[in-house]
């Protein structure tokens, strides 16, 4: 099997896994289901996104850059959160707790930085 | 007529291949900008050059008045001191060579391991470091108190006398902001003079691109993506791993990618200093690194011929602008 169709069948593992377990969480507190939002991740910079996220909803990040990243998560009470290594091509999900500021950056990269404000 | 088609066949291969080469790498990716930037809230103006230039090269600003800022940020060593081991530092278990400061405005994090995320954060950190210049601001403020001939200075620089810490530190950024390379050959060659670097320079950038993946970390005008890699180094140093979370595998023994902008002839190279011509350098990453849980995923192994470290060899040496000019200034008197 190809690397491409390897990673191609583990994103959609990934994937499939987070919309699995992302289904099972109660309501929102405004009511709506939790989604799930995708996001592209270039050699410098998060893409433009245009939606709002809620508490529960799930950000999948693919790395569409062909140099790897390793994104982390700063949350509103200061906890740091790391994802790990992401080489170019992968898909990664963060499931957002709560509501509130959060902010992304990049261990290599650190002028990789996006700041996201979560609903309840 | 068959020889005919398969030369007009080979044409086309050929043009389609050279086409794509083409727009995979551009040039215009190694534009040179067009105007230094500046934080707002520290923007450059002449007088705050002046006065950031005299305390950089202004020895007072060490405790035993013995070394300045240019004391390892040489101009006769394009902006640092072509020393292995910095003065100072030869005491150290885990040593790092000087960085230059040259093109440092455009630098996002700053020192080996990224500690600094400015100009005038990072200021402060030399005078203040005990085997550097192991001063401590509060003193260095009123021994600058002291000294009349500053007075002016800072006047035109602040419209009025008073030294704080975060003056100096403004000044101190605002005239390493202006340390800018000289246009370099590679510079005339990619705003369209074709002539400005030789066939073997030209060879060399296409390797550069292609065959070594240089580029994957030493990118843009600067040749950095200012950014953090374990390149596997036979060295101890932890690097950006000492002052970032520890579960950070990634980061651990790596560095700040360097420029390769007016590069020493004997180097030294890396940032323990460890290689002294860049021949040594290219075979490292041909397949001299150590592999290691940290090691950059962009560290992959490649092999060329003697001609094509050469070619390679040629291209880094059109990045060199030679020398800036400048002139040293008179240090206030007492």
């Amino acid at each position: 099997m190809n690397r491409k169709l390897k990673r191609w069948i583990m994103g959609m593992a990934l994937m499939l896994t987070t919309l699995n377990s992302t289904a099972g969480i109660a309501e929102q507190v405004n009511g709506s289901e939790p989604e799930v939002h995708n996001l592209s991740l270039t050699h410098h910079d998060f893409e433009d996104w245009t939606f709002t996220l809620s508490a529960n909803d799930t950000l999948a990040i693919t790395n569409k850059s062909d140099v790897a990243h390793s994104i982390y998560i700063t949350h509103p009470d200061g906890t740091v959160v790391n994802l790990d290594v992401h080489l170019p091509g992968e898909t990664f999900t963060w499931t957002i707790p709560a509501a509130g500021n959060y902010l992304l950056q990049c261990w290599i990269h650190p002028i990789i930085r996006a700041e996201m404000t979560v609903s309840p | 007529m068959k020889i005919r088609s398969l030369v007009m066949l080979a044409c086309t291969v050929f043009s389609v291949h050279a086409s794509l080469a083409d727009d995979k790498i551009k040039r215009s990716d190694y534009q040179r900008p067009e105007a230094i930037p500046a934080p707002a809230s520290n923007p450059l103006t002449e007088e705050k050059t002046t006065l950031g230039k005299t305390l950089f090269f202004d020895p007072r600003l060490s405790r035993n008045e013995g070394m300045s800022c240019a004391t390892c940020h040489s101009p006769d060593h394009r902006w640092s001191d072509g020393r292995v081991v910095p003065l100072g530092s030869e005491e150290l278990e885990q040593p790092r060579r000087t960085p230059t400061v040259m093109n440092s405005a455009w630098l996002k994090a700053l020192m080996w391991d990224g500690r600094a995320n400015s100009l005038e954060a990072q200021a402060v950190l030399p005078i203040t470091t005990p085997h550097e210049m192991n001063y401590n601001m509060k003193e260095l403020v009123e021994r600058l108190g002291e000294i009349k001939g500053y007075r002016p200075l800072f006047e035109n620089a602040y419209g009025d006398t008073e030294i704080t810490t975060e003056r100096i530190a403004m000044a101190l950024a605002t005239f390493q902001r202006t340390l800018v390379s000289n246009t370099s050959s590679f510079d005339q060659w990619v705003e369209g003079d074709e002539d400005a670097i030789s066939s073997s320079a030209q060879r060399g950038f296409q390797i550069f691109n292609d065959e070594a993946q240089c580029a994957a970390c030493h990118k843009s005008w600067r040749f950095t993506d200012d950014s953090f890699h374990d390149i596997g180094l036979d060295d101890p140093d932890l690097g950006r791993g000492k002052v970032i979370p520890v579960e950070v595998t990634i980061m651990q023994h790596a560095f700040k990618t360097p420029t390769l902008r007016d590069l020493p002839e004997n180097g030294p190279f890396m940032h323990d200093g460890s290689m002294t011509d860049l021949e040594e350098v290219i075979k490292h990453y041909e397949d001299g690194f150590i592999q290691r849980a940290s090691l950059s995923k962009e560290m992959k192994p490649f092999e060329l011929s003697d001609q094509q470290r050469a070619d390679l060899i040629a291209f880094l040496k059109t990045l060199d602008g030679g020398p800036l000019a400048i002139e040293q200034p008179e240090l206030p008197e007492e």
